[in-house]
């Protein structure tokens, strides 16, 4: 047993103990089960990180063989580098907080043994994810956290809005997965291997060959690409396939915390860093991804800047930061999108726990136009809070100002048309950012408490075994940009990566970025605390002058509002001509042909007949006795015709 | 030649008829005497028979012949099967107020039976069924007392029966006309004889059709069924208990005798003849059943569908064949009587679905011996119903007569659901009253259920497979030696 299948297979069987056998462990024994098998796993994961990571012995474990057919060679394997760790390390730190604060969060619920039991089962799968030592394994865990994100939005499954939630969230999924799993046939077509060397090293072997498509004819390196990318736009909730995301904040907030925050949203991230050296060689596919990574960071700072839902609000902030670490890998800066997943993880865990805290304290009251005047009530969370939201908002010398000014910096560097442009939508961003964020903050602990006074009179603090893991992870949103920065994207960064993410030949992204003028490096900053100033001015200085603006804006508020009518869209060109064709082929063809003439058909049919046969038991003597009569003489007729016959 | 051996098995009737008589002089002599005492005394009396029937089984003996009777194993299993059915028949009824003259009866009406299974010609087998049927006309009629419906089945049956008996005798007519001989033995020489003279086997087949309509009728297969529904929903349980179990075995044997006998040239006409009779009825029991709501009358449909298969098998006249046929109607017989037994314990009266509804709650034991006679009805694996279904239709298949087995099967998925539904309105629904379902306390019902429902579902184990293999051994030594695996006899007409 090696250090790698403990980090990866404790929670498995913390999850088959607390799944198979939580009831009759009780909650305090599946609490201790689930909690130690993470907390071995996270021990683990730090202890490989550093060995890996920082003294430099990547290691492939093999576990066995999976399928074995014809050329196909697909094993299970632990694959340990230097990207993997990085993601173990988050992965079970912002994990192991998590587990710790469920068990106060769940400490009303009916059934938190089914909770822990699924956040191990999801901890389990996302580390089979990113330990894949190929496409197909990686698949498995790409669907093993989808079916335990699945599990868990839904884990109120009383609520009709969870279940829709849960699954509205497997089926936008599924678009996705569809288009990963094209990307995996693609690449097992093209390279003969879903092996990540062996299909680096078969890279070159297509170099100039193309695919034509419905008419258009691509590289096959962007081809391939492209259609990984349709998988992560699904589990990253890109602009497109974002809508499940602010739904899943149906779930209970810890799993919004983990799943949806910090780890499983940035698969995405982390599969296109994975196949980093195939994108070198896919600009067309660059482009797109740095587009839709764009339009991702904007629309959802827009939507997000509107919202009252705390959790829609920060869920809408996880898009647009998704959009950002996206718009990193599209102009080949990977080390900047790693560097803002590892910082985003801490303090977005961190924003959702405090949400989750208010949520708290405020008997599951999640309107913010409920809330205000929380500051003096639960200074804890409103602190850890504070410390999440100027992180989130890239204020020095928080983790988000390193993160998010490299990847700034990255885009106003790199090569091509879009530079420019993205760099200006990036900072625009972060000024929304920073205006939403803080407008979290002033609705939710200043002003007046605006929640009735039998809510404000329970209004409490939440218990230790929620605060602690807040002020864990607060350390992380302090420090993590800082202790990070160098190995991340500063001058160790060729020695810690050790080669996982690609680097341009021609142009190195990162380098380039460390040598932009010094207003790039300010200009966040300084549009982050005008938004600052401004969410002030509106909230707290002069919210009368807001609302004018807000009717002054009336339709342009109203799209925004909305979402930008998107869930509508979707709802006219997909759901409902789907749920036509569903009623159609289930009243119609099932219950109207299949049906019909099939199982109810033979039943009538017999029933029919029965009746009719029954019917010919009269009672009457007479009758009876000319039915003898005439089977008798169908006898006879039967024996004379069948003499003549023969 | 009749050995005067005191054990031989010719003393079976013998010593039947002699208790009878006995019987008799003692009902009309004592006062005191009632049903229960005759039944009593006839536990001894059938104890002895089964005795004697046992033996020649046990010591084989050999055949015995008497005149237009023969004593061998087929007729001595078969008397052991009918005495013992007998015997629980009676421990089943000890207790009820029936009249002495029901015991007297029902003993003649065995005698008759035991006759019919031993019968070497027409016209002794002609006699039994007749001492048969008109004990049980008048045996079901005695009911009238209590209930005045069975008057009236009693003259449905009675009159329908004595039609079947008249068109019999008019089939053995044309045989005597034709041949001159009664004796199964000369008959079936005569045929294998002059098989290939044609005109005169015009008269013989139709002679040999009539016949089987008697065979028919007693059997309740269509369209000869019509007098079965009514008569067991007008009869008292007990009634149809008897009615439904021990006749059925007796008139089986009673055909494989003729048809391995002395029909047996003429089987590649008459099998398949009885092969569509046996598939419409299968398929007329199935349907017809599926809108019953009386229990009563719903078994009837399922001994119609249920006799069938036994004609099904029958017509192949292979060992396998009848040998399945008969074991097959052992088992129903034993199933049969073990059904009407437990419903017993809820009410003599019919009953409805609403009455049982919700039995399992009253009697759980009741309810789920119920559905184990159930389901083996419906052939379910791992019960006796399987089994002897799965023998029957092996060696249909091994005839390779594919439409009939498919009439089998579909009638099987049919009937599946009038089973199910019975057990599904016992066990899952609600009782229709608040007192749910009351019942009426019958000591000896309880044991005998459980021993059926015991020989039913260990079967597979002891005895069906030994019980099989005995029967069709004995159906290959009883068929024609030449052609014991296929009749391969020409076809007894000519084009003229």
């Amino acid at each position: 047993m090696t250090m790698a299948e403990i980090s990866v297979f404790s929670t498995l069987f913390g999850f088959l103990l607390a799944g198979l056998w939580g009831r009759s462990l009780g909650v305090g024994l599946t609490n201790f089960i689930t909690i130690t098998a993470m907390a071995i796993s996270t021990a683990a994961s730090a202890w490989l990180f550093y060995d890996v990571a920082v003294l430099g012995h990547p290691q492939t474990h093999m576990l066995g063989t999976w399928i074995q057919t014809g050329g196909l060679d697909i094993a299970w394997a632990l694959r340990l580098d230097a990207l993997s760790t990085v993601m173990m390390l988050v992965i079970t730190s912002v994990a192991l907080m998590v587990h710790v604060y469920a068990v106060g969060y769940m400490h009303h619920d009916a059934s938190p043994q089914r909770f822990m039991a699924y956040l191990n089962l999801f901890v389990f799968c996302m580390m089979m994810l990113v330990t894949a030592d190929n496409l197909v394994q990686l698949f498995f865990g790409w669907e093993g956290v989808g079916l335990a994100s699945y599990l868990l939005i839904g884990f109120w499954h009383e609520k009709p809005s969870a279940n829709a939630a849960a699954m509205k969230a497997f089926v936008v999924n599924r678009v996705g997965d569809l288009g990963l799993a094209l990307g995996i046939f693609a690449v097992y077509l093209h390279f003969g291997t879903v092996q990540f060397d062996a299909l680096f090293a078969a890279l070159p072997s297509v170099a100039g060959q193309v695919v034509s498509f419905a008419g258009y004819t691509l590289p096959v390196y962007d081809f391939v690409a492209l259609l990984l990318f349709v998988g992560a736009v699904g589990k990253s909730a890109q602009l497109g396939l974002h809508v499940w995301l602010p739904d899943a904040m149906e779930g209970p907030t810890p799993v919004s915390a983990l799943i949806h925050a910090a780890t499983m949203v940035t698969a995405g991230v982390f599969l296109m860093c994975r196949v980093s050296p195939l994108l070198e060689l896919a600009p067309l596919a660059q482009q797109v991804i740095l587009l839709v990574g764009m339009a991702t960071a904007l629309f959802a700072a827009t939507v997000g800047m509107t919202q009252f839902d705390i959790k829609r609000v920060i869920a809408y902030s996880t898009c647009s930061q998704l959009g950002y670490m996206m718009m990193a890998v599209g102009v080949g800066a990977y080390p900047a999108a790693m560097f803002h997943l590892f910082t985003h993880a801490f303090f977005k865990a961190l924003l959702f726990l405090g949400a989750g805290s208010v949520i708290h304290a405020l008997s599951h009251e999640q309107d913010m136009r409920m809330m205000g005047g929380l500051r003096t009530v639960i200074p804890w969370t409103y602190r850890m809070m504070l410390v999440g939201t100027l992180a989130l908002s890239g204020i020095f010398p928080f983790a988000g100002y390193y993160s998010k000014d490299i990847v700034l910096e990255s885009l106003f560097a790199s090569q091509g048309s879009l530079a420019y442009l993205s760099y200006g939508v990036g900072a625009f961003v972060a000024f929304l950012t920073a205006f939403y964020s803080w407008r979290v903050i002033f609705l939710t602990f200043h002003g007046k408490p605006r929640a009735d006074e039998r809510v404000m009179a329970h209004a409490h603090e939440s218990p230790a075994v929620m605060i602690f893991p807040l002020l864990i992870l607060s350390l992380g949103a302090i420090g993590a940009g800082y202790v990070g920065y160098e190995a991340f994207v500063g001058h160790d960064r060729e020695a810690f990566w050790q080669g996982t993410l690609a680097v341009s030949q021609t142009h190195d992204v990162i380098e380039a970025a460390h040598h932009v003028p010094a207003w790039v490096k300010w200009f966040p900053l300084e549009v982050a605390a005008l938004g600052i100033a401004l969410s002030w001015f509106f909230y707290r200085y002069n919210p009368a002058l807001r609302r004018r603006l807000v009717d002054g804006l009336g339709a342009v508020y109203r799209f925004v509002y909305n979402k930008w009518y998107v869930d509508e869209l979707y709802n006219f060109l997909f759901v409902r001509p789907a749920r036509a064709l569903g009623r159609f082929f289930s009243s119609g063809v099932d219950a109207g042909v299949i049906d019909a003439f099939g199982p109810h058909g033979a039943v009538a049919l017999s029933q029919g007949i029965g009746a009719r046969l029954s019917r010919f038991q009269t009672g009457q003597l007479p009758f009876y006795g000319a039915v003898l009569f005439a089977g008798a003489s169908l006898v006879m007729l039967y024996v004379i015709v069948r003499g003549a016959w023969v | 030649m009749l050995s005067f051996l005191p054990l031989s098995p010719a003393l079976s009737p013998v010593i039947l008829a002699t208790s009878l008589l006995f019987f008799v002089v003692y009902g009309a002599f004592r006062s005191r005497a009632s049903y229960g005492s005759v039944a009593f005394l006839a536990l001894f009396a059938l104890l002895i028979v089964m005795d004697a029937a046992g033996l020649q089984f046990a010591l084989n003996f050999g055949t015995d012949r008497l005149p237009s009777l023969v004593f061998d194993g087929l007729s001595s299993a078969a008397t052991v099967v009918l005495c013992g059915m007998m015997l629980a028949f009676f421990v089943l009824t000890l207790g009820l107020a029936w009249p002495l003259e029901a015991a007297l009866l029902v003993l003649f009406a065995l005698l008759g039976m035991l006759l019919m299974v031993s019968a070497d010609s027409l016209m002794m087998f002609y006699m039994g069924l007749e001492m048969q049927s008109l004990a049980l006309y008048v045996f079901i009629a005695l009911q009238g007392r209590q209930q005045p419906a069975a008057i009236e089945a009693a003259l449905k049956y009675f009159i329908l029966g004595a039609l079947a008996s008249g068109l019999m005798l008019l089939g053995m007519s044309f045989l005597y006309g034709q041949w001159g001989v009664l004796g199964y033995g000369p008959l079936q020489a005569l045929l294998v004889q002059h098989a290939a003279v044609s005109p005169a086997l015009l008269w013989t087949t139709l002679g040999a059709g009539l016949i089987l309509v008697g065979f028919l009728f007693k059997l309740s297969l269509v369209p000869f069924h019509m007098w079965t529904p009514d008569v067991y929903q007008a009869a008292p349980t007990p009634v149809v208990a008897f009615l439904s179990s021990l006749p059925k075995v007796a008139a089986t044997v009673a055909l494989v005798r003729l048809l391995a006998g002395p029909f047996y040239p003429l089987m590649p006409d008459l099998g398949d003849m009885l092969r569509i009779i046996g598939a419409l009825s299968m398929l007329w029991g199935a349907l017809a059943g599926l809108q019953q709501t009386s229990l009563r009358r719903l078994m009837a449909y399922s001994t119609i569908a249920q006799m069938g298969f036994v004609v099904m098998a029958l017509s192949v006249a292979t060992p396998e064949g009848m040998g399945s046929a008969l074991v097959y109607v052992v088992v129903y017989a034993v199933t049969s009587l073990g059904l009407f037994a437990l419903l017993m314990r809820v009410s003599d009266n019919d009953l409805s679905f609403n009455d049982v509804a919700g039995l399992v709650k009253a009697s759980p034991v009741t309810a789920y011996l119920l559905a184990v006679f159930l389901l083996s009805l419906a052939g379910m694996p791992f019960f006796a119903g399987f089994f002897t279904k799965l023998s029957v239709f092996q060696s249909v298949l091994a005839g390779q007569h594919y439409a009939v087995v498919f009439a089998a099967a579909l009638s099987s998925v049919v009937a599946m659901y009038y089973y199910l539904r019975v057990i599904k309105v016992m066990i899952f629904d609600d009782p229709a009253t608040d007192q749910g379902v009351v019942m009426a306390n019958h000591g000896a019902s309880l044991p005998l259920g459980v021993a059926a429902a015991l020989f039913v579902s260990v079967f597979f184990i002891i005895p069906g497979p030994e019980m099989t293999a005995f029967a069709q051994k004995m159906m290959a030594d009883l068929l024609p030696q030449a052609t014991a695996s296929a009749p391969v006899m020409t076809l007894p007409f000519e084009k003229e």
